[in-house]
């Protein structure tokens, strides 16, 4: 599975565009918008897809990178093309890391 | 249940097993291709549980052979399926919608028609009423009309003051309330006396007494009268100029009330000795069939007979008969009593008789009891209770009677 290319040039256009406007930055952007509810519920908009799914582990892919949930029990309670929903017990999430 | 899962259970939908090296791959391949999954679940290594709906079947079947996966339905859930079931199923279900169909003819029927609230009149007269106004089991509920049917039946009953019909199920609950009508006392009344007695008081509140204190009456002897012959003073024996009123009053008068019993210290009696003997007998139309003695084996016994028969159409004779008889043997034995505990007894027996008749609220003046000799040379015990009560007792008569 590939992450589709993320064009620094265009991105950082599009960065200053939703600053000056003062937008919020995922309607612009193709950013994710990672949302965690407790530690039950976690839902990621903006993704490409899933990279690897065990009841350990969930890595969704986005434009930024991989998402990693870690946790027990994990389960994908819906994936559309706008939306992945996990459930279970999360216990780590890690965020991918800008490459500057 | 949410809006979403009642939907989902509408549509159809199954339960699918992917099982395969890259399962995320298929996930990939779902959702981007418009294919809804959800509740996925991860059960070992290779496999995954995943909910998708009845009409995503065909296109993730392409899609498990492009990502190298296998799939197997585990539960097919919702509505389509169940339809499928019950379309294989065709007696059960034609059985279920016939079942639901008279079900509900026969719920918009009337059954039952209870009348409740009856006092003095008959609930079958109002049954009776509305039978013939079309209310009755078996007729169709929505043409019953509550309100007109109680509207009628409180027309034809004037007894009646007020009429609720409820209709409650296949039943028609009829609650009636009857009037209370205050006892009209048209009649004229006399008091007359209950016992034989001696007035010793009178209050005559209404009335012109017949008697005065000191005299003895004699029981259902006229006391005070409800029919005032001169209430003006003067004697007039025409009708019309009587005067007639409901007597009243309070009569006290002294009453004597005695037992006499007789002092038995011989005393026969029967016992049975304990032998018995059966005999039975079966009958079929003239035919007989005895078992044991025809008649009484015993001198003195009692007999004990159970009959069973079955009855002959139109005929006096039963066509089958079964008579079982039993006779037990007596003797008669006789036992001198103790004279202390006889007259015991006997004045028990004489207190409880006498005091049953004496009503409530009289007062007990005197208790004499007398144990004689009489001349059939016998002890004869006599008890004679002294009470001071009201003796007057209304008598009413019809006022149109009297003509």
């Amino acid at each position: 599975m590939s992450i589709s290319g993320n064009k620094p040039g265009s991105g950082r256009a599009k960065e200053r565009i939703a600053e000056f406007f003062e937008l919020p930055r995922d309607s612009i952007l193709d950013v994710p918008r990672i949302v965690v509810i407790g530690n039950a519920e976690l839902s990621i908009e903006n993704h490409l897809g899933i990279i690897e799914y065990t009841s350990g582990s969930v890595v969704i892919a986005t434009v930024k990178g991989s998402v990693t949930v870690r946790g027990k029990d994990l389960a994908i309670s819906s994936i559309t093309k706008t939306l992945v929903g996990v459930q279970g017990k999360i216990e780590h999430l890690d965020l991918p890391v800008e490459p500057r | 249940m949410t809006l979403r899962s009642l939907w989902s259970l509408l549509k159809g939908y199954v339960i699918i097993r992917v099982t395969g090296r890259a399962v995320e791959d298929f996930i990939n391949e779902a959702y981007t291709s418009g294919v809804e999954l959800w509740n996925l679940q991860r059960i070992d290594e290779r496999s995954i549980l995943g909910h998708i709906y009845l009409q995503d079947l065909p296109e993730i079947g392409k899609m498990l052979k492009r990502t190298d996966c296998t799939g197997r339905i585990e539960r097919k859930i919702g509505l389509p399926f169940l339809i499928m079931k019950l379309s294989r199923r065709k007696g059960f279900a034609i059985g279920a919608i016939l079942f639901s169909v008279i079900l509900y003819l026969l719920s918009s029927f009337v059954w039952f028609v209870n009348v409740t609230g009856c006092d003095k009149m008959s609930p079958d007269t109002i049954l009776e009423f509305i039978a013939k106004q079309g209310v009755k089991a078996g007729v169709l509920r929505r043409e019953v009309d509550s309100t007109s049917l109680g509207r009628a039946i409180l027309a034809e009953f004037p007894g009646l003051a007020w009429v609720g019909v409820h209709i409650k199920g296949t039943t028609v609950n009829i609650e009636v309330a009857e009037k209370t009508l205050p006892q009209a006392r048209s009649g004229i009344t006399h008091l007359v006396a209950a016992e034989d007695a001696l007035v010793t008081n009178m209050i005559v509140l209404a009335g012109e007494p017949l008697v005065s204190e000191g005299d003895t009456v004699a029981k259902g002897q006229m006391l005070v009268t409800g029919i005032i012959i001169s209430p003006y003073g003067y004697e007039d024996t025409d009708r019309d100029k009587r005067h007639v009123i409901n007597a009243k009053g309070v009569v006290i008068g002294r009453v004597w009330r005695t037992y006499q019993g007789v002092l038995e210290l011989v005393q026969e009696f029967e016992t049975e000795t304990g032998r018995v003997e059966k005999a039975g007998r079966l009958s079929f139309g003239p035919y007989e069939l005895r078992i044991g003695p025809e008649s009484a084996p015993f001198q003195t016994y009692t007999e004990d007979q159970s009959v069973w028969e079955v009855p002959f159409l139109g005929g006096t004779k039963p066509l089958i008969g079964l008579t079982a008889t039993t006779y037990r043997e007596t003797e008669k034995s006789v036992e001198i009593a103790d004279e202390e505990e006889a007259l015991e007894d006997l004045k028990e027996e004489a207190f409880a008789h006498v005091k049953a008749k004496i009503p409530g609220g009289a007062k007990i003046l005197d208790e004499r009891e007398e144990l004689k000799y009489s001349e059939e040379r016998k002890w004869v015990y006599t008890l004679t209770i002294e009470t001071l009560e009201d003796i007057a007792q209304e008598r009413s008569e019809d006022r149109e009677g009297e003509h």
